[in-house]
């Protein structure tokens, strides 16, 4: 089983980059942890696509999808099947509500169809060999049984750039504190609609922050926030965590820390819910119906790749000759866990993506795509968002699936693929 | 007596929940067009209650009642008469 194209990590970006390989014609393999697909938008409950949709030029404009082929693809068919609802306007952007179960589902299909493509559940990668600047052999793993496989390129997608950290190749980390803060979302069933209409969801949150004042709830509390989903009954409670431990500082890539944040999390909605469920008559049915596979990590390793992408490019809207992915959400700062800070570039318009940015600085043959891409700590925080990994993930598996070259050339190449895609 | 006015309460919003308020933010622009939500204003419930030792009761939390730093001057200036 030597594919030509190896997709690590089956999320946004890694569906699309296995897709958009599998569609040039390369022998694709996928590979994902969890028992579905998805990513963050199934594992952790994330229930919207951000950075799906340009940003509005005017108030009134018309929401448009930001990027050709799969991300276009994926839009309208969430709607037409009735896995999404949208677009809908949050103060200045667009967003796509979804349901992350037929969301899962929605990927296996959609993979499914793809006869270069093979995906591979509850595998991971445990080992890469390097030679010549190139990634080698890597061993795969499913419940304690290993093989080899030698990709002539591979997609690192994982989000945690697990391949950079396997190979000793150059990556870098924020440091703990300004560390984009994890959230835990779980699904919740029984609310009343009026709790997430009018003045409802000022009345939770004025009861929660009674509680917290009261010594009622723990001060873990103030991270919580309500969101009504997409059928009429569903709610989805999203808790954002401090994610520092009486043991030691939020490290994403540390077992003990992510272990102490999925209990926290469990921990802290189920008070939530338990305590709302006696003060609130809206909540008197309520009940949590859903928990997330994984909590949600915004940020951990990013891959140091040939260019690296800056809040200015982002900022100024710099849109180059290498441009293969159009970022258009705001950075979106969550370095604390009191609520976001929303940095928008100066004109509404996209950022382009070079390719530069989705390419490993020192193996030829490993490209990157979703939020562990080559950017800085700023600039992630505006490319992490699932419309955009759909985007780079296109164009990471366009890359990734053509005759190796130089970078320059290799842009041209996936421009002139995504030119000719459905918009 | 604490400073309970307008451009105090504007600030007092820049300093906990939406730090890119611009500086000329007026005394009636609207703080939920601005970015407040439902979490910002759990956090700013408990700060004012915090900085003017008063209680925020339930039926008093609106849109209304929190939607410009003149509204919730009016707020805190009516709790503490």
């Amino acid at each position: 089983m030597n594919p030509d194209v190896l997709v690590i990590g089956g999320g946004s970006a890694g569906v699309a980059a296995a897709l958009a390989a599998a569609r040039q014609g390369a022998d694709t393999l996928l590979v994902e942890r969890h028992g579905f697909l998805g990513g963050a938008g199934t594992a952790s409950l994330v229930h919207s696509f951000c950075g799906l949709y340009e940003l509005p030029a005017t108030p009134d404009a018309a929401p448009k999808v930001a990027n050709p082929g799969l991300p276009a693809e994926l839009e309208r068919e969430l709607r037409a099947q009735g896995i999404a609802q949208g677009p809908i306007r949050m103060g200045r952007v667009d967003v796509l509500l979804h349901q992350p179960h037929k969301l899962a589902l929605f990927y296996d299909r959609w993979c499914a169809h793809e006869k270069n493509l093979n995906v591979l559940l509850h595998t991971e990668v445990a080992s890469c060999s390097v030679h010549q600047n190139r990634a080698a052999e890597l061993s795969l793993l499913c419940r304690g049984r290993s093989w080899s496989v030698r990709p002539r390129a591979i997609v690192d997608a994982s989000g945690d750039a697990v391949l950079a950290a396997l190979t000793d190749h150059a990556w870098e980390s924020t440091p703990s504190d300004e560390l984009q803060r994890p959230a835990y979302i779980v699904g919740i069933s029984g609310v009343e609609p009026a709790a997430f209409a009018g003045d409802g969801p000022l009345k939770v949150s004025g009861c929660l922050a009674r509680a917290i004042r009261d010594k009622n709830l723990p001060a873990a509390v103030s991270g919580a926030h309500f969101r009504a989903g997409t059928m009429s009954d569903d709610a989805f409670l999203t808790l954002d965590l401090a994610g520092d431990s009486p043991e030691g500082a939020f490290d994403p890539n540390d077992p003990r820390s992510l272990t102490w944040i999925e209990r926290e999390g469990r921990e802290t909605v189920c008070a939530i819910i338990e305590h709302l469920r006696m003060a609130l008559e809206e909540f008197v049915n309520a009940r949590v119906t859903a928990l997330p596979a994984r909590a949600g990590i915004r940020e951990s390793r990013r891959w140091v790749g040939e260019l690296v992408l800056t809040e200015e490019d982002m900022l100024e809207s710099r849109c180059g000759d290498q441009a293969v992915a159009n970022a258009t959400w705001p950075l979106e700062l969550r370095e604390t866990a009191r609520g976001p800070r929303l940095l928008y570039p100066r004109e509404p318009k996209a950022c382009g993506i070079p390719l530069g940015c989705l390419r490993a600085r020192d193996l030829r043959n490993v490209f990157i795509a979703g939020r562990c891409l080559s950017a800085t700590h700023r600039a992630q925080a505006g490319i992490r968002v699932m419309g955009t990994a759909l985007a780079t993930g296109q164009a990471a598996g366009i890359a990734a699936a053509s005759a190796e070259s130089a970078t320059g050339a290799l842009a041209q190449r996936v421009r002139k693929v995504l030119s000719g895609l459905e918009t | 007596m604490p400073d309970t006015s307008p451009s105090t309460m504007i600030s007092l919003v820049r300093e906990t929940v939406l730090p890119d308020l611009p500086a000329d933010f007026g005394a009636e622009a609207d703080f939920f067009e601005a970015g407040l939500d439902s979490m910002g204003v759990m956090q700013l419930v408990m700060f004012l209650e915090e900085r003017f030792a008063k209680k925020v009761e339930p039926e008093e939390l609106s849109r209304a009642n929190f939607r410009s730093g003149k509204a919730l001057a009016t707020l805190v200036n009516e709790k503490a008469a």
